[in-house]
């Protein structure tokens, strides 16, 4: 049991990269609207963010700097300050859709109006960023978000063609009534939604609480090999599910109740409970991580303390940051903005963000000073260059996809 | 994690090391391995007859703000003057003499605790002028009234006993992005895409010692040369 607490960072990291709020609805779409066809970019996403969670692990256990440290010094502090304001945006707005998406997964169950859940879910979030013991928190979130695997199960028990699957994958069969623009455009959101900036600031910042040194660099890797491909296998289990149940309905998905439909047919009411578990703690757990994201981003520019393994008091400013963080989710929440709408924004913003923060970790994963003998080989530097070529590929397609394509509703 | 344990090499022990490189930006952690500030600027002591050296790390909006605005032409320093009209001292950073820093690598390590340390940085001596070194770098570099480049980077010599670093030369090219990432001087290696790109960029940075400076002119950032750069000392 022991062992499985050892990975729960990298588990959590990737429970908020791939099925948090806004990706539990773009999956389910993507699944409903175009089947496996786009199953590949998913994977080659989940690559992408093993290759720099693994260098921002690296760079984080052997000098002990978390990523947004790199960006102002090798960028300098206007380039540092433009990253700064991009990020810390895109961490918000998603940390604000978070706390909207907790409400929702319990509004499936119980009928308390929105205005009263969101406050409290804001308190219980920002509490558990308050108090919580960093260990505690990855631990029982990682877990509990680990129920959706029961998509999995859902996607085996509904027993789909799997040889079709793997034809419309690996052929990037679209489907006919859907333009290559569109898909282009999902392309780009499941690409952008794999390798948010958010999950390297988590990541890193998150070794450094944990403490990690160069002994650690096993431990670090086994966070990253085991946590973000299995978060990739949920999203492409969702994704599954929707093209078995959602695809032949036409259906667009909307709302997270027919994001949890496909589970209901396969597994009825066990299935239905399982999910509902998994929605609120997988929602709660990217709460956290944009929550803690966003403060990690804005302290590491000002050279503040941060971090959850100080006393409150000696991270007071981090602490600060946090406090207002959650009084605004709250407050935009309370004028009934969609969050799911608010996510969907955000990923595609921060794809514009994605080079101006994995080039610098790209730079100091090859810097002796700070990585000794654990510098970059050339299998690094080789799949870090062609991903890093991908990410401005994706920063500078994203915002005129999402404009010409009307965010995915059709040319 | 005890700052000890994440020892690496020590630039203060070194012949040089890059002030826009190696120093500015970087987090400042005190003895008891806590998040101190972050190195905003560097206090430059100029005693004229050519003679300059960083005595001091400079922290806080006041020293920040200015480095924000660049080809704004000093805007946003303005606006920081302007919204606090009424504070004495307003443009006066905080300030870390050199005394207390123990370690330079990935980051700067001081060797007192955090509490209380930083303080206003007072006026200068009598016959000194303190500067910044946020206004040396991006100098224009001129030869018989041609400009040759820009200062990318000022290479000091430590000096620990002096708790000082003497500026030693100039590193001098046409200033574009890449200078801070240490391809150029010899510092990264991999990967092989990004170095040859920013040697491509940077194949005409050299260095220009300080003996070889006529002049310093502060007001109009302007470095009056004798002779042209020579070629980067790219030893470790």
């Amino acid at each position: 049991m022991s062992k499985f607490f050892a990975v729960a960072l990298g588990i959590l990291t990737a429970i908020g990269g791939f099925v948090d709020i806004g990706d539990l609805v773009f999956n389910a779409q993507t699944g409903a609207r175009f089947g496996m066809s786009l199953a590949v970019i998913t994977m080659v996403g989940v690559v992408g963010i093993c290759v720099f969670a693994e260098m921002s692990g690296r760079v984080a256990a052997c000098s002990g700097r978390a990523t947004f440290d790199l960006v102002r010094e090798r960028l300098g502090p206007r380039m540092g300050v433009l990253n700064l304001f991009a990020s810390v945006a895109v961490t918000l707005m998603t940390f604000i859709a978070e706390i909207g998406g907790v409400a929702l997964a319990i509004m499936l169950v119980t009928s308390i109006s929105e205005v009263l859940i969101v406050p409290f879910i804001g308190i219980l979030v920002w509490a558990v960023l308050w108090r919580a013991k960093f260990s505690v928190m990855e631990n029982v979130l990682g877990l509990l978000g680990l129920c959706l695997v029961v998509y999995l199960v859902a996607l085996w028990q509904l027993g789909p063609s799997w040889g079709d699957f793997a034809s419309q994958a690996v052929t990037f069969d679209k489907p006919g009534k859907e333009d290559w623009l569109t898909y282009s455009y999902f392309a780009v959101g499941l690409f952008g939604a794999a390798m948010t900036p958010y999950e390297v600031f988590f990541f890193s910042s998150g070794g450094v609480e944990e403490k990690w040194t160069a002994k650690d660099l096993g431990v670090m890797r086994a966070n990253v090999l085991i946590g973000f491909p299995l978060g990739g296998l949920l999203s492409l289990g969702i994704a599954g599910c929707a093209a078995v149940v959602l695809q032949p309905l036409s259906v667009d998905v909307a709302a997270l109740s027919q994001v949890g439909l496909p589970i209901a047919v396969a597994l009825g009411k066990v299935g239905v409970a399982f999910v509902i578990v998994g929605f609120v703690a997988a929602t709660f757990g990217a709460a956290c991580e944009t929550g803690l994201s966003a403060g990690y981003s804005i302290a590491q520019f000002f050279g503040w303390q941060w971090g959850k393994f100080v006393k409150p008091t000696q991270a007071a400013r981090f602490h600060l940051v946090l406090i207002l963080a959650t009084i605004l989710a709250i407050g935009v929440l309370m004028t009934g903005v969609d969050p799911i709408l608010v996510t969907e924004i955000s990923v595609v913003f921060s794809a514009v963000a994605l080079p101006l923060t994995y080039f610098p970790i790209l730079v100091v994963a090859n810097d002796r000073d700070y990585m000794g003998e654990h510098a970059n080989g050339v299998v690094a530097n080789t799949l870090g260059s062609f991903f890093l070529v991908l990410v401005v590929v994706a920063a500078v397609a994203a915002i005129p996809l999402m404009v010409i394509t009307h965010m995915g509703a059709g040319v | 994690m005890t700052t000890t344990e994440r020892a690496g090499r020590n630039r203060l022990e070194h012949a040089w090391l890059d002030a826009a490189l190696h120093l500015l930006d970087r987090q400042v952690v005190d003895s008891e391995g806590m998040m101190v500030c972050n190195v905003d600027d560097l206090e430059v002591t100029d005693r004229g007859s050519r003679e300059l050296s960083v005595t001091g790390l400079l922290v806080g909006p006041a020293a920040l703000v200015p480095r924000l605005s660049g080809r704004l032409g000093g805007w946003l320093g303005r606006m920081w003057l302007a919204l606090g009209v009424q504070y004495a001292g307003r443009e006066l950073p905080l300030r870390l003499g050199l005394d207390v820093v123990e370690h330079v690598g990935s980051e700067v390590r001081l060797r007192v605790p955090r509490d209380g340390l930083l303080d206003q940085q007072s006026p200068a001596a009598p016959g000194v002028v303190l500067r910044r070194m946020d206004d040396l770098l991006g100098m224009d570099v001129v030869l018989d009234g041609k400009v040759l480049g820009h200062v990318l980077d000022v290479r000091l010599e430590p000096r620990r006993r002096e708790s000082r670093m003497v500026v030693r030369s100039l590193i001098v090219g046409r200033g574009r992005p890449g200078s801070l990432l240490g391809y150029d001087r010899g510092d990264v290696n991999g990967p092989w895409m990004v170095a040859a790109a920013v040697k491509q960029l940077h194949r005409h940075t050299g260095e220009l010692g300080i003996d070889d400076v006529r002049t310093i002119d502060w007001e109009h950032g302007l470095v009056d040369a004798t002779r042209p750069p020579g070629p980067l000392d790219r030893r470790r």
